[in-house]
């Protein structure tokens, strides 16, 4: 049912598919950043370039926070239906991987940050479609 | 059927919705299968890889968060996952080459060298060198290859 809505042709506006490429990159750059945290961080952090590491990956998890709430906004204006899902998923999407990073912030259980990694395929996948579809 | 909310939209709604539920189970079939070969079996094909790849990422993104270790389930899911998107990237681009649209052809190649990438490093780390290096160059490769593939699947949709 859904992948029925989400046959159709139709007008996009320029603003969706330049917010969607942005928010892509930044998306791109909080994952490397998060896997090079997952890679070669350790709780508690001592040495100044793992600190580097997690700020990245929160900054730019702030930045796609930010451009998937401008994304939200730009594609709940579109006459297509399949856009207007895609547009709220992501924002969803996001919201459950915020969470699920915040909470593992201050609970060091693992099983937020198995959320947070699956949110952000979900996420990643709707914001692309913004940029393709 | 336009944004805002109103009754005639919600009757329109309404009436999409009953002729969904009276569609029956062979009409259903027919448009799947006509959905899944659209632009040569380029659409069901990346579908099913965007699946393993999903499947793939979550058995192997398990390993470093619960320290699994390169032995057992998590580590078998995620090599047959590789393999299994590795041959579905090859066949969608052979797909993709026998179509008339450049756009579809040049993602098409880009899957296969960002899959090229994820695979090499992959076996880099898995076969001797456990650098950590090695699996954030994979994690690159991932990346590439959810971005390509997504892109496939909903230019394929839309078009």
């Amino acid at each position: 049912m859904i992948v029925m809505a989400l046959i159709g042709v139709g007008p996009k506006s320029r603003l969706t598919t330049n917010l969607a490429i942005v928010e892509t990159i930044f998306m791109t750059g909080a994952f490397i950043a998060g896997a090079a945290a997952l890679l070669y961080d350790k709780f508690p952090i001592e040495a100044s370039w793992q600190s580097f590491i997690l700020s990245a990956h929160i900054s730019f998890a702030m930045l796609t926070a930010f451009f998937g709430l401008a994304l939200y906004t730009a594609t709940a204006k579109e006459s297509r239906r399949g856009l207007r899902l895609l547009g709220l998923l992501n924002a969803v999407f996001i919201a459950i991987a915020a969470a699920g990073g915040l909470l593992f912030y201050s609970t060091i259980n693992y099983s937020f940050s198995y959320l947070m990694a699956l949110a952000f395929v979900g996420a990643y996948i709707c914001s692309t479609a913004c940029i393709f579809y | 059927m336009s944004n805002h909310f109103c009754y005639a939209n919600f009757i329109r709604l309404k009436i999409y919705l009953n002729y969904v539920r009276v569609m029956s189970l062979e009409t259903r079939v027919y448009k799947l299968m006509d959905l899944v070969a659209r632009h040569n079996y380029v659409t069901g094909l990346s579908m099913l890889e965007i699946l393993t790849l999903i499947g793939l990422y979550s058995a192997g993104m398990g390993i470093p968060i619960f320290n699994l270790g390169l032995a057992g389930a998590a580590i078998t899911a995620h090599i047959y996952g590789a393999i299994t998107v590795a041959v579905l990237s090859i066949i969608i681009l052979a797909a993709a080459m026998r179509t008339n649209e450049f756009k579809l052809k040049a993602i098409s190649l880009f899957n296969v060298l960002f899959v090229l990438v994820a695979a090499f490093e992959g076996l880099f780390y898995f076969g001797g060198f456990v650098d950590p290096s090695y699996a954030l160059g994979m994690a690159v490769g991932f990346v590439g290859t959810l971005f390509t593939t997504s892109g496939i699947l909903f230019y394929c949709l839309s078009h």
